[in-house]
């Protein structure tokens, strides 16, 4: 190997010998360049300089344009880190052609399903532009019927997901593990394993429950708890509703009645008067959530 | 020296013959390395002055004319043996074989001038410059460095690697007979 690679080098000395012998004369060399001379000064004036001109007038606007789009590209990615944090209007318009997933529900009636990411950065609005009630599903399971024209945003809360309702109207049915919160500008709902719905309006909002136990929480309130049939209202508004009438537009409306266990006698008096009497009303101070036993007719 | 200003109402001007004068030989030297044949040199010799009249790239020549026009000479060398190659591969060998009866008598030194200049054109342009101005143009690794604009290291290890390569390609290509 080590003989082969010692011929090799030599071969290679002999290669640059041969070629340099091979080397055209200086005679050659000067013969050539004095034609080639006469061939360019031949065709000096047949070249069109033209293509320059055209490649500097090119580069002058081509300069202030790239400088123009790499200014508009820093603003574009600066606004966006300086408004990260901040909510944009309704992002995400829930329609039937643009969910993901679509899922046959037992009853077979076919709903449109949204899988949403859960952490705090992506929370995100949704509105339903259907005519018709939408569902989403959470990542914990729970899932949320939305009623036309409800916008909500999902976020991140310990130990589960908040759902901040903004206006309008859902049925939610919370997954038996992990905590679902629901927030509206007056109350929050904490729920494990439980069917309700809420109600959100700048005149107030008002919860329904359907089946299982909801912790409802008037803003500056105490705690309470609901059961099954249960109705819970705040704001201006106490008057209490049938259940049916809080969940109409569900086209599930049926199955979440049947979730009603018989008629229980009522835990609270109905609130009479402008002064709410549910559990911690007591307590004092006007303005108070008032909860009432609601059976509908069935 | 000043290139891009060489042309005047479209005739050649003193500045322009001076560089096509001073570096002409260099060029077609280069070329005839790789090219192994006298009509492409001089094609290369043309195309590379023809590209200056159009001042395709003044700024690099005003900068180191003869570094640039070496460097351009090899570059455009090794794209003509590339296309040449591509050709020949479609011609028929009767053509080959006269243009081999073109060049040395002795069959040996025939053959390897015919590995050298294609085992040339193979290597890495920035090798063949190199290689070329040391072996064939006997200039020293100084004036390598010079000429081309980089230290005298980076002459000494791309000769290195050229020397290294052309010794692997003798090997693949003399195999047993060596």
């Amino acid at each position: 190997m080590t003989r082969r690679k010692q011929r090799s080098g030599q071969m290679l000395d002999r290669a640059i010998l041969e070629g340099l012998k091979a080397m055209p004369s200086i005679q050659d060399v000067d013969e050539v360049g004095m034609r080639v001379l006469e061939r360019l000064r031949e065709s000096a004036p047949d070249i069109d300089m033209e293509p320059h001109v055209q490649t500097s007038r090119h580069a002058d606007w081509l300069v202030p344009v790239v400088g123009t789009s790499i200014i508009v590209l820093c603003l574009v990615a600066w606004a966006t880190v300086v408004f990260k944090g901040v909510d944009p209007p309704v992002e995400v318009l829930l329609k039937t052609g643009t969910v993901p997933t679509v899922k046959r529900r037992p009853d077979g009636v076919k709903s449109s399903v949204v899988r949403l990411p859960t952490s705090a950065d992506s929370r995100r609005n949704i509105r339903n532009t259907e005519s018709t009630g939408q569902t989403l599903t959470l990542a914990d399971g729970s899932r949320v019927e939305l009623a036309p024209l409800a916008e909500l945003s999902i976020g991140a809360a310990s130990g589960g997901e908040v759902i901040y309702l903004a206006t309008g109207s859902i049925v939610v049915t919370a997954a038996k593990q992990g905590h679902l919160y629901v927030e509206t500008l007056t109350c929050t709902v904490s729920v494990e394993g439980a069917v309700f719905s809420v109600r959100s309006a700048s005149s107030g909002s008002r919860v329904s429950v359907f089946e299982g136990v909801v912790r409802v929480e008037e803003k500056n309130g105490a705690p309470q708890r609901l059961g099954s049939g249960q109705q819970f209202s705040t704001g201006a508004d106490r008057t209490a509703v049938p259940l049916e009438g809080e969940i109409a537009w569900s086209s599930n409306a049926a199955g979440y009645l049947a979730l009603l266990q018989p008629p229980l006698p009522p835990v609270f008096p109905p609130p009479s008067g402008p002064r709410a009497q549910g559990r911690g009303g007591g307590r004092g101070g006007t303005g108070r959530g008032g909860v009432s036993k609601t059976i509908p007719d069935q | 020296m000043t290139v891009t200003n060489c042309l005047t109402d479209q005739i050649l001007t003193e500045d322009f013959e001076r560089l096509f004068l001073e570096n002409y030989d260099l060029v077609y030297r280069a070329a005839y390395s790789i090219t192994g044949n006298p009509q492409d040199a001089e094609d290369v010799l043309q195309t590379l002055f023809l590209r200056l009249l159009r001042r395709e790239n003044p700024v690099q020549v005003e900068k180191n004319p003869r570094g640039y026009l070496y460097r351009a000479a090899v570059h455009t060398a090794i794209d003509a043996v590339r296309t040449r190659s591509h050709a020949e591969s479609l011609i028929s060998s009767t053509v080959l074989s006269e243009r081999t009866a073109e060049i040395p008598e002795d069959k040996r030194s025939s053959e390897i001038w015919e590995w050298l200049h294609k085992a040339l054109a193979k290597l890495h342009p920035k090798e063949a410059e190199v290689f070329l101005l040391r072996h064939i143009e006997g200039y020293s690794n100084v004036e390598v460095a010079h000429l081309l604009g980089v230290s005298r290291g980076t002459v000494a290890v791309t000769l290195f690697r050229a020397r290294v390569r052309l010794k692997r390609s003798i090997r693949r290509h003399f195999g047993d007979s060596l």
